[in-house]
């Protein structure tokens, strides 16, 4: 394990609570990264060839936590994965996905979350360099917060194609002229953003890869245990909609033989609210 | 005019980018009329601040041009679309910047939106990008509630933080840099957070402002809290002319709509004030 120190400055934590995103660079060292495109590479070949070649799809994912890929499944015990997402969500957050991405195209502006009752937040890292016209993910500076937030939606930005977005139809703007910052990144780097905050990606290509780790606060109030309940009974819809195939919890990550008592907790937090068992349905 | 959609982007973000406004040719005229202007500028007149900046008035005898914008439809039109028919062309300045960078900052804090309503077109005379002083904004920082959250921030140039951790260069604050061609024109909130990086010697600027007329009592208040600002904000630069010079004031082609406007001006104290 490694056992560096990799907290979050203060001024870190304020960045992220103002603009709803945070950028750390080379986080992951070159090595690791081609380990990591290593298992994706294998791991994809093995799910295409269950795929049917005619159908379109507009991404491909899967769950890391699986034993072919065991290196990218190890990465939710790393602290620099689980440490800085617990300063931000807190230190009884738990990661709900862990998942392997891989796009055919665009992705139109959206946030992946409208309701504030659920408080997520999503580290990526892309396995290939990213330019603002070649994938780099975009994100609107505080756009998790409402007004802003809201006022996205209201005037019809949002639309997983360009194409579906009503107020870029209407503007003939296209996506790339909406004001945001752009991730421009090489592999190694992390941006770890609220599921609130709108983001977007153009210059898509066959294969743009990405690694999501997300972290779930742990709900306390009335409204936010009522919002992770309806997240729990809509899980296995949710996933099928997505076409995420495998288990998100593999039987051999819940066995946990290095008894981890992070992740301990995390399973047995899973397991409470029924995540572990939705996953079946 | 806009359409509704870039309303609703201007609202939204608060500010918007207009390509090709201006011809060529006016841009010439334009440049013609601001080397007029810079000629009686000296060291004695720049700004002491990182930007050293120089800046005057667009509405003297020197810049007929220039001076004509603020009533042009281009930028009225606009203007009324979105302030109002009875809105006010309140300025036009040109600026020399000579300095980097121009720190992050809301051109006003001491109002809410509730108070007061307004915003300026910029146009840069020359290209300008993220390395070359192009004009960044922090989209949709002209809300109340995420301006303040902005304040927070560590900014190396104007709210530094510990030795250790000085907070963020002008370039480091996530933004969206407006890209500009000569002709054309940024309009932005009054209230949205800006700056430039990378700016060299000679970087010129010309800004148009309006004002919307104020309607509510809290509107009222606000611009008489206004002219106290400006006739305090104008004494930080060291102009020699007036801001409204008698040229202007004496209106020589008869503008009906800027003699609505200089009566506005003087009902709301405005000419006084920063003419003291």
């Amino acid at each position: 394990m490694i056992q560096d120190n990799y907290s979050l400055t203060e001024e870190q934590i304020k960045h992220f609570e103002v603009f709803g995103f945070l950028v750390r660079r080379n986080v992951f060292t070159t090595d690791e990264v081609a380990k990591m495109n290593e298992e994706f590479d294998s791991r994809r070949a093995v799910l295409l060839e269950g795929t049917d070649p005619e159908e379109k799809r507009f991404f491909d994912n899967w769950p890391n936590r699986n034993p072919e890929t065991p290196f990218i499944s190890s990465l939710l015990d790393d602290p620099r994965i689980y440490q800085h997402s617990e300063q931000l969500v807190g230190e009884d957050s738990v990661p709900v996905h862990s998942n392997a991405n891989s796009y055919s195209q665009d992705s139109g502006w959206h946030p992946d979350r409208t309701d504030h009752n659920i408080c997520t937040i999503k580290n990526v890292m892309y396995l290939q360099p990213t330019t603002a016209d070649r994938g780099a993910l975009r994100v609107i500076p505080s756009s998790h917060k409402n007004p802003l937030h809201k006022d996205l939606l209201r005037i019809g930005l949002r639309g997983f194609k360009e194409n579906d977005s009503q107020f870029l139809k209407k503007s003939g703007l296209c996506g790339a002229d909406i004001p945001c910052y752009i991730f421009e990144s090489n592999p190694g780097d992390i941006i770890t953003f609220y599921e609130w905050t709108w983001h977007a990606a153009f210059g898509g290509y066959k294969d743009r890869r990405t690694c999501t780790f997300n972290f779930y606060r742990n709900p306390k109030e009335t409204d936010e245990i009522a919002a992770m309940q309806l997240e729990v009974k809509n899980y296995a819809e949710e996933t099928r909609t997505l076409g995420t195939v495998g288990l998100q919890f593999h039987p051999t990550w819940l066995e946990n033989p290095d008894h981890y008592p992070r992740r301990e907790r995390w399973i047995n937090w899973l397991k409470e609210w029924g995540f572990i068992q939705a996953q079946y349905k | 005019m806009i359409t509704e959609q870039q309303v609703y982007f201007f609202k939204t973000f608060g500010f918007l980018v207009l390509k090709n406004v201006l011809t060529p040719a006016e841009i010439k005229n334009i440049n013609k009329e601001f080397l007029v202007g810079l000629a009686k500028m000296d060291e004695t007149k720049m700004g002491t601040s990182v930007r050293k900046q120089y800046n005057w008035t667009n509405l003297g005898p020197d810049s007929p041009f220039t001076s004509s914008l603020l009533e042009d439809e281009r930028f009225y039109g606009i203007a009324q679309q979105i302030l109002g028919d009875d809105c006010v062309g309140v300025d036009s300045h040109a600026n020399q910047y000579n300095g980097n960078r121009s720190p992050w900052h809301p051109d006003i804090r001491e109002l809410g939106p509730d108070q007061f309503t307004g915003f300026k077109f910029t146009f840069y005379l020359g290209p300008v990008d993220g390395n070359s002083g192009a004009l960044r904004v922090v989209p949709g920082s002209h809300c109340p509630g995420f301006s303040a959250e902005v304040e927070k921030v560590f900014l190396k140039d104007n709210n530094p933080g510990p030795d250790d951790d000085p907070g963020l260069a002008v370039n480091e604050v996530p933004a969206h840099i407006c890209i500009s061609e000569p002709g054309d024109a940024v309009i932005f909130d009054y209230f949205v957070w800006h700056s430039s990086w990378g700016g060299s010697k000679d970087r010129r600027m010309v800004s148009l402002q309006y004002y919307k007329n104020p309607k509510t009592p809290e509107e009222k208040e606000g611009m008489r809290k206004m002219v106290a600002f400006r006739k305090n904000f104008n004494k930080g630069f060291k102009r020699e002319t007036k801001l409204y010079p008698d040229f202007w004031l004496a209106n020589p082609n008869n503008n009906v709509v800027r003699t609505q406007w200089i009566e506005q001006l003087q009902k709301w104290g405005f000419i006084d004030a920063v003419n003291a």
